[in-house]
C-alpha cells in the first residue's frame, strides 16, 4: 500500500497523484489519511484513493500523536510507501515516525521515481548547490514532498474507495499545547507567487529595489 | 548540607546535539561537472546547533546543572568541538559512525549515547543541519527515546519541573507546555551565540571530549535504510540568444522572447 498525508488538503490532492502513480507502477493500492473529520473523504476518493482512513479527533496537531496513530495505521495496511506534506509540522511528523518504524526518510524531494525498481528521491543539498540522489534499500520508505511538485488528479466520479472512520487513541503525550496564534504576514507570500523577481546586491540603493518592486 | 543537597538534584541535565558539517559557503563547484567539490572545505559546527549550545548555556545559567554535547561524526570533529566547550558546554560526547550511515544509524546512535549518559531534562538540538537541511534527526531521536517533542522553537522559557516554548511555524505559532524530559529543535532566531573568551577558549582544554565506539552504544549493528547513490551538480542553463539586429527590433524581439517565456504578461 501507499500512504498519503497532508494537513493542506490541495497538498494532498497532489501527493494523491503521485501515491496513484506509484501505486501503479508497484500494482499498490492507495491510502489516504485524514484527521478531524470526514468532510473531505469523498473528494479523496475521487481524486485517486482506493482507502480513507478518517482519524476522528478534535485536538490541534502535535507531532507524537499524529506518528503514533500513522504509525498503527501503517502496521495494519502492510504500507510500503509513504508521502507526507513537506510543510513544517509534515517533517516534524515524518522525522518522528521514521524513527519509530524504523524507515528510511527522504525530506523536501523534488523528483521521485522508481530506479531499477528501488524507489529513488532527489533532493537538493549543501545550500543549493547540489542534488543529492538517495535510494531506498529497505521499506518502509518515508519521503515527504513540497507543495507544487505535482498537479492534481483530474477528479473521476467513477473511482470507487471505501471510507473507514477510527477514533484517535488516548493522548501518548505528556506535553500541552497552549495556544495556536495566527502571525501576521509581512509582504507577500512567495510560495503563492506566479513569478518571482529577484534582485542582487548590484541594485545597491533603495530606490532601484523600489523601481524593482513596480515592475 | 541538606538543603545545598537538595538544590543540586533540581539541577537540569541538558544533552546538546552537535554536528560538524563543511562549511557550504566555502564549496567551490567543479566547473566541467557542475558537482560540489567538498575536499579541503574547511569545516564548522552547524549554526542552528550553536544556537542551541547558547540557549543550554542561558538555562544552565538561571538554572544549574550540567550541558553534555553529544556528538555523531569523524575523529577530527574534536577540534570543532571544543569551540562548543569553551562557549560554556561542560563536556563533549564524540561517536564515530560506521562507514555506512544515514540518518535512522546516526539517530540510533545519538539515542544510544545519550541513554548511556543515562539522565536528561532537556535536549536541544537545531532544527536542521546547514548542509543538508533535512530536519529530521531531532524528531527521530525524540521518537526513539520516547518523549516529547517541540520543533522550530523560537523561545523557550524553562521552569521547575516544565518548559514553555513557542513553535514558529511561519504563518502561525504554537505554544507548547511539556514536563522533562523534552526535546526541542531550535531556530536560528532564537538567540545570538556567544563567542568564547580567550580564558574560555584555554581554559576548554582541560574539559573532557569522551570518544564512544558505535557499537559500544548500540550494541547491535545499524542497518541504513537509505544508499545515497549519486551528488549531482545542478547546471544552471542559459539560453544564449544574443539580438544582434537594429535597435528597435532586436527590442522588440526580446519582448516577444520575454512574453513567450511568460516573463512578461
Amino acid at each position: 500500500m501507499v500512504l498519503v498525508y497532508a494537513d493542506d488538503k490541495k497538498l494532498m490532492l497532489e501527493l494523491l497523484h503521485k501515491a496513484h502513480d506509484l501505486g501503479k507502477e508497484t500494482q499498490q493500492k492507495v491510502i489516504a489519511v485524514v484527521f478531524g473529520n470526514d468532510a473531505s473523504a469523498h473528494d479523496l476518493v475521487q481524486h485517486g484513493a482506493d482507502l480513507v482512513v478518517v482519524m476522528e479527533t478534535s485536538s490541534p496537531f502535535k507531532a507524537e500523536e499524529y506518528a503514533h496513530a500513522l504509525e498503527g495505521i501503517i502496521k495494519e495496511h502492510h504500507v510500503e510507501i509513504i508521502l507526507i506534506g513537506s510543510d513544517k509540522n509534515g517533517k516534524e511528523l515524518a522525522g518522528r515516525l521514521a524513527a519509530t518504524l524504523h524507515a528510511g526518510c527522504v525530506m523536501d524531494c523534488t523528483k521521485l521515481y522508481l530506479h531499477e525498481k528501488k524507489l529513488t528521491a532527489e533532493r537538493i543539498v549543501y545550500s543549493g548547490n547540489a542534488i543529492a540522489v538517495e535510494q531506498f534499500t529497505a521499506g518502509p520508505m518515508l519521503v515527504t514532498v513540497p507543495s507544487k511538485l505535482y498537479e492534481p488528479l483530474p477528479k473521476d466520479e467513477h473511482h470507487k474507495g471505501e471510507v473507514v472512520k477510527k477514533t484517535m487513541g488516548q493522548a501518548v503525550s505528556p506535553s500541552k499545547i497552549l495556544k495556536v496564534e495566527k502571525r501576521k504576514s509581512e509582504g507577500v507570500s512567495v510560495e503563492d507567487a506566479e513569478i518571482i523577481v529577484s534582485c542582487g546586491r548590484g541594485l545597491k540603493k533603495d530606490r532601484r529595489v523600489l523601481a524593482a518592486d513596480r515592475c | 548540607l541538606r538543603r545545598r543537597k537538595k538544590e543540586e538534584e533540581h539541577n537540569m541535565n541538558i544533552i546538546v546535539c552537535a554536528k560538524q558539517v563543511v562549511d557550504v559557503a566555502e564549496i567551490k563547484l567543479d566547473s566541467s561537472t557542475k558537482k560540489p567539490i567538498l575536499a579541503g572545505v574547511p569545516k564548522k559546527i552547524s549554526d542552528m546547533d550553536k544556537n542551541a549550545l547558547e540557549e543550554a548555556i542561558k538555562i544552565k545559567e538561571k538554572h544549574g546543572g550540567k550541558i553534555t554535547v553529544v556528538s555523531v561524526g569523524a575523529p577530527d570533529a574534536k577540534e570543532q568541538l571544543k569551540e562548543l566547550l569553551a562557549m560554556g558546554a561542560d563536556e563533549a560526547v564524540l561517536v564515530p559512525p560506521p562507514d555506512q550511515a544515514d540518518y535512522h544509524v546516526i539517530a540510533h546512535l545519538l539515542a544510544g549515547a545519550m541513554k548511556k549518559i543515562g539522565s536528561y531534562d532537556i535536549i536541544l538540538c537545531g532544527e536542521a543541519s546547514i548542509d543538508l537541511f533535512s530536519g529530521q534527526t531531532g524528531p527521530r531521536v525524540a521518537g526513539l527515546l520516547g518523549i516529547p517533542q517541540i520543533t522550530y522553537a523560537r523561545t523557550v522559557l524553562v521552569e521547575k519541573d516544565k518548559l514553555v516554548s513557542e513553535r514558529d511555524l511561519g504563518d502561525k505559532s504554537v505554544t507548547i507546555e511539556s514536563p522533562f524530559p523534552v526535546l526541542l529543535t531550535v531556530t536560528k532566531e532564537i538567540n545570538q551565540p556567544r563567542l568564547p573568551s580567550l580564558m574560555q577558549i584555554l581554559a576548554a582544554s582541560s574539559k573532557p571530549i569522551h570518544e564512544w565506539p558505535a557499537t559500544g552504544v548500540t550494541g547491535e549493528a545499524l542497518e541504513p535504510r537509505i544508499k545515497t547513490v549519486d551528488v549531482k551538480g545542478i547546471p544552471s542553463q542559459r539560453k544564449n540568444i544574443i539580438y544582434q539586429d537594429d535597435l528597435d527590433q532586436s527590442v522588440q524581439k526580446l519582448v516577444d522572447e520575454l512574453a513567450k517565456t511568460g516573463v512578461l504578461r
